[in-house]
């Protein structure tokens, strides 16, 4: 749930609003934009406006839906940009996103609620000759990280890679996929949730417990 | 950074308007929703008409020495180089205290009303100097900003409501856009032949091929305001 400033919300519902977003990735050195002109500051922070009318702005969701990273054109590759490409520790840096409500003058910033936070996935650099040229930010947030599947299998053989004297799956099959639904759509039986198909109970994976076998 | 001024001549048509993108939501009736991204522009489109050898030069000439989007021009309403009402320039006008007006106010501030209108109120004008509609008001400063400290940057407003400067030289119009929030209380505000730093661009930006008589037979110029503090 998002909170947004009653007068913002006023100023959106009279359809007067001017909205734009801010970036804050705190890469090292941290970086901090906004799509505006000049510098504001937000939360005790100098933002740097590289005149993107588009920035953090475009994002999809669907409820029930799997959670959709966002991904930041910082256009025109400015120098304040290109400085992103060169900073340390970019992978992984954490990302806030705010979505800044400015009145229908332009100048009178309303609201700049926080709107998503993520980490840098990829970060990638595009230039078409007499086209565009731009940085491209992924962001993932925390529900789409969820999402991601690891290459660990409840196995006796990936035990093993981890201590070759560790036994303790030998008599395990191995359970190759396992759905958990976690704040997501609800499915429609109970059983499609723990993967026990007609088995039932919880398959807990553990030698003594239901194993389930793909 | 290298601001190149516009080409003097050869254009034949012109728009300089407020760019303005909406996030709208058209509905049937007049109630439209939406937002608006980002703040207002200036946009610029230049066409060339039916000009001469020479002309047609020194416009290639000026468009190659633009390098493309790489250079910035201080783009102005052809319109408009001085206030409707004194378009000649400013020959001869003295201020209050009887020295020679140069085109620059001594001061200026603005002031937002309950409607969201931009009062900008100008002072040490002549007296009796006259704003009309669609007269510009124009600001320099020394931008500060890393990639182009030290350059003279320039914006500019266009006046909706215009007024008369009073006996003291001061004078209050309503200015459209709102001046923009990077432009430094400490900048100039001027009168003559107001500018705006623009960039060209190029995907719309085109001379056409040169005929028998060796002028270009059209082309378009089209530039969009590039705002820095």
């Amino acid at each position: 749930m998002k909170t947004i400033a009653p007068a913002a919300k006023a100023a959106i519902a009279r359809g007067e609003a001017i909205v734009t977003g801010a970036v804050e990735i705190l890469s090292g050195p941290a970086i901090r934009l906004w799509g505006g002109f000049g510098a504001i500051a937000i939360g005790g922070e100098s933002y740097q406006g590289i005149g993107d009318r588009g920035l953090a702005q475009q994002t999809s969701g669907a409820i029930g839906g799997i959670a959709q990273g966002v991904t930041l054109t910082l256009s025109g590759v400015e120098p304040e940009a290109l400085a992103l490409l060169d900073a340390d520790e970019i992978k992984g840096a954490p990302v806030v996103i705010r979505r800044l409500i400015f009145a229908g003058d332009g100048k009178t910033l309303l609201d700049a609620h926080v709107f998503d936070r993520g980490r840098v996935d990829t970060v990638t650099s595009e230039e078409t000759v007499g086209g565009e040229a731009a940085v491209r930010v992924m962001v993932e947030s925390a529900a789409r990280g969820l999402g991601r599947r690891g290459e660990r299998m409840r196995s006796d053989a990936d035990q093993r890679l981890i201590n070759p004297n560790d036994g303790y799956f030998r008599n395990t099959s191995f359970a190759a996929e396992k759905m958990l639904y976690w704040g997501g759509k609800k499915p429609h039986r109970v059983g499609s949730v723990m993967g026990g198909g007609g088995s039932g109970g919880f398959t807990g994976g553990g030698p003594s417990s239901t194993v389930v076998s793909h | 950074m290298r601001i190149i001024d516009m080409a003097s001549s050869g254009f034949a048509q012109q728009e300089f308007e407020i760019q303005r993108v909406d996030h709208g939501a058209p509905e049937a009736g007049g109630r439209i929703g939406g937002v608006q991204a980002g703040q207002p522009l200036w946009l610029a489109v230049w066409t060339v008409g039916k000009i001469g050898a020479r002309r047609s030069d020194e416009l290639r000439a000026w468009l190659s020495r633009m390098r493309g989007a790489t250079r910035r021009l201080l783009g102005r309403d052809l319109a408009r180089p001085y206030p409707l009402a004194h378009i000649t320039g400013f020959a001869r006008m003295t201020l209050a205290d009887g020295s020679p007006f140069t085109g620059a106010a001594a001061d200026w501030s603005e002031t937002l009303d309950s409607e969201g209108d931009s009062r900008v109120t100008l002072e040490g004008l002549p007296p009796g100097l006259i704003l009309s509609t669609l007269d510009y008001i124009g600001f320099k400063w020394t931008a500060t900003e890393p990639s182009v400290a030290g350059t003279e940057w320039r914006a500019k407003v266009r006046v909706v409501e215009g007024g008369i400067a009073d006996p003291a030289g001061t004078v209050t119009v309503t200015c459209e856009p709102p001046v923009p929030s990077c432009v430094p209380p400490g900048a100039s505000a001027h009168l003559d032949r107001p500018a705006c730093i623009m960039a060209l661009i190029t995907d719309q930006t085109r001379l056409q091929a040169i005929d028998r008589r060796l002028a270009v037979r059209g082309g378009t110029v089209a530039a969009i305001q590039d705002l820095r503090s």
